[in-house]
């Protein structure tokens, strides 16, 4: 991440300043316009081409090449995922900068991305497969509701407002499936309650502009306004004038009175908990993995990608949900409960009753 | 327990007009235009919304010190306006300003000294970013546009909330209060558009026989279609009906005053909807999300997706998908909510599931 932004902080060349101002200007999120930033940058690294980078679409061997290189300019082995979002960009810059391309290769730039990735793929039948990136993991373990409540009990001890802020960010953050960075970003703004007493956060959405409306339980609500009452009390008795107020843009998760939680922060407390908990070494994306397996243990798996912001199914199945060994065994148990209690005398008069 | 702190404070959106106007050259090609489309058969409203977009594309001109007949006589001036806007604009507005500007030199093309429209039309596709390269039918090119809303979003609102609405953001029995409770139940209770709204005239109103609510007849994509009005919104129309003096059929249903039959101009009708929700505690909603709001409460009722779509006139079922999506989205979170342990700090988790 902070590579990321160091990249993304660096002068761009006027191309890609180019780039970046049309692919804003068509409406792509914050987060995509820096990731695909940052893998043009990246790419101009690896191929280190002498006459710039868009040079290297007049030799698409080269460009094939760069783009199925999965060693980072650290010798580490990139994964799929990233060579695929590298693809992404440079497809996504062929097709935004075609005038320019055009006229510096007499080509059309998206079949000459096509051509070079054809070069550099291994041919199967009538189809073409990119080799390199090491496979992407999926996902780590997700704890078990004995396991969180513990964390987050753990989490609730710490002194001054701080116990309640993080009794009321890990509570949110499993009861809704949120990300960490959508939820530490939360201003006192994007709170709102409405007449009927529910409150809703409005969350940064991943790959949206738009953002995801998520409805606090009770439970929930009530952790939040604590934290906010202890805060709003002990900064005034502190004598600071910084208060949490609803509509205001200001950041709703604090540290200290004025600055924002950061994510290492926020990584930190939650490693402390877990040790104090007693429970395995989780990592704080595993709250959404909690969420997504206890929710598809019971309820179909459309309305847990509903529920949890996913935009399909796939990623949801195959990265987050994770069959609890306790929920199995429950149900199997009950199974075989019910199997116990049908009456014996219905089976037989069926086996009995059929003549061939 | 409720906190007064963190109730809405009313949210004024109301955008601060700062277009400058555009100079006088600029004018008479407009006027030009204005006077030579409509002979194409395009309707008064398209004939708008393509000058409001040339506008905008003088307007940029002007920003980069340059005059209109400039920009079509150089059209690398034209794509980097095109491409780079000064101010945010969406997919739509983008798409139409090309289709203007590609218009506007094919009828007014001699007047800015271009006198080869196609030849234009080529060189500024060259300059372009174009889709790919797909079959003929999707091919075409790039503009600026953002296909997302720039305006944040509001908290969707329950069937609860929007009766709320209605009931009690003008309680009075005033003249004024009346009108606008029947403004804001019209907006809640039927897929009536603002516009539609605004223009009501009492000829609209039908009334079948007895157990039927009344309907009122509109002209969507150049077909009368006739909508219903639900109980909740009808007796609201009705006490309003019952309490302005006698209008005729072509009088409208919301005049301005009891003594002005003019009717009420759209932005009034958006400052009584943005008034009425300050008034509740919501933020300020606009009729589409008083709309999809609408649509969750029929499809709370028990009404079919076609059937929804029906009640709202709306020509496509997939229109109504959209309507619900946020609400839909709540309703999965109220179901993993009802099913997912609460976790206290009192002990082991209560499992609910």
């Amino acid at each position: 991440m902070a590579r990321r932004q160091a990249t993304a902080n660096r002068r761009p060349s006027a191309e890609l300043e180019n780039y970046r101002r049309r692919l804003v200007a068509t409406g792509a999120a914050k987060k995509t316009v820096q990731a695909y930033v940052y893998q043009l940058h990246s790419l101009a690294e690896t191929a280190a081409s002498p006459e710039g980078f868009m040079a290297l679409f007049l030799h698409p061997e080269a460009l094939g090449q760069a783009l199925v290189d999965d060693r980072s300019s650290e010798g580490r082995q990139l994964s799929k995922w990233t060579l695929d979002q590298r693809r992404s960009a440079v497809q996504s810059f062929a097709r935004l900068m075609s005038p320019e391309l055009r006229r510096l290769t007499g080509r059309e730039p998206l079949g000459i991305v096509t051509v070079a990735l054809r070069r550099s793929a291994l041919r199967v039948g009538g189809r073409f497969i990119l080799t390199g990136g090491a496979p992407r993991r999926r996902g780590g373990p997700a704890p078990s509701p004995d396991d969180v409540a513990a964390i987050i009990r753990e989490a609730a001890r710490a002194l001054t407002f701080k116990g309640r802020r993080n009794e009321a960010f890990f509570t949110i953050l499993y009861e809704s499936g949120s990300r960490v960075n959508a939820l530490r970003e939360a201003s006192c703004a994007d709170l709102v309650v409405l007449p009927m007493g529910t409150a809703r956060l409005m969350l940064h959405a991943k790959g949206r502009c738009q953002p995801r409306e998520i409805e606090l339980t009770p439970h929930a609500r009530r952790l939040l306004f604590a934290y906010i009452d202890e805060f709003n009390e002990r900064a005034w008795l502190h004598g600071t004038l910084e208060q949490l107020i609803g509509g205001e843009s200001t950041t709703l998760w604090r540290s200290t009175w004025i600055a924002q939680w950061s994510y290492p922060n926020v990584r930190q407390t939650f490693q402390k908990a877990c040790l104090a908990a007693g429970t395995r070494a989780y990592r704080l994306h595993a709250f959404r993995r909690a969420f997504a397996s206890e929710a598809a243990a019971i309820l179909p798996r459309y309305t847990v990608a509903l529920a949890g912001g996913w935009q399909g199914l796939e990623r949801m199945d195959d990265h987050y949900i994770r069959p609890q060994v306790r929920s199995i065994a429950e149900k199997m148990a009950a199974a075989s409960s019910q199997a116990n209690r049908e009456p014996p005398d219905k089976c037989r008069s069926l086996s009995f009753s059929w003549r061939p | 327990m409720q906190k007064p702190l963190f109730q809405l404070a009313a949210l004024d959106r109301r955008s601060v007009n700062t277009k400058s106007p555009v100079d006088a050259q600029s004018e008479d090609l407009l006027r030009l235009y204005r006077r030579r489309r409509p002979s194409e058969g395009c309707s008064g409203a398209t004939v708008e919304k393509e000058v409001s977009q040339l506008k905008s594309l003088f307007r940029e001109a002007q920003r980069r010190n340059f005059t209109p007949s400039t920009i079509f006589r150089n059209p690398g001036i034209l794509s980097d306006i095109l491409l780079h806007p000064s101010t945010w604009i969406s997919a739509s507005a983008g798409r139409t300003r090309l289709i203007a500007a590609h218009r506007f030199v094919a009828l007014c093309g001699a007047d800015v000294e271009v006198p080869d429209a196609h030849a234009f039309m080529s060189s500024l596709d060259a300059l372009l970013p174009s889709k790919g390269n797909g079959s003929w039918h999707d091919a075409g090119t790039i503009v600026a546009g953002a296909k997302s809303r720039r305006r944040p979003r509001n908290p969707t609102l329950s069937p609860a909330e929007l009766k709320l609405l209605v009931e009690k953001a003008f309680p009075g029995s005033n003249y004024r209060d009346i009108r606008n409770r029947s403004l804001l139940a019209l907006h809640c209770f039927t897929g009536l558009h603002p516009r539609e709204i605004v223009t009501l005239k009492t000829r609209q109103l039908f009334r079948d026989h007895e157990p039927t609510p009344m309907l009122v007849e509109v002209w969507r994509s150049g077909r009368p279609l006739r909508l219903r009005i639900i109980n909740d919104a009808m007796f609201h129309l009705k006490t309003h009906l019952a309490n302005q003096p006698p209008v005729g059929p072509e009088g409208y249903v919301f005049p301005r005053g009891r003594c002005d039959p003019k009717p009420l101009t759209s932005r009034a009708v958006r400052d009584t909807v943005r008034e009425a929700c300050s008034r509740v505690g919501v933020p300020a909603m606009t009729a589409a999300e008083l709309r999809s709001a609408f649509a969750y409460y029929l499809r709370a009722s028990g009404l079919s997706d076609h059937e929804v779509a029906s009640v709202l006139g709306v020509r496509k079922v997939r229109t109504v998908d959209r309507l619900l999506a946020r609400h839909l989205e709540h309703d999965a979170q109220r179901r993993v909510h009802e099913i997912l342990p609460t976790v206290t700090m009192d002990g082991a988790p209560n499992c609910k599931g």
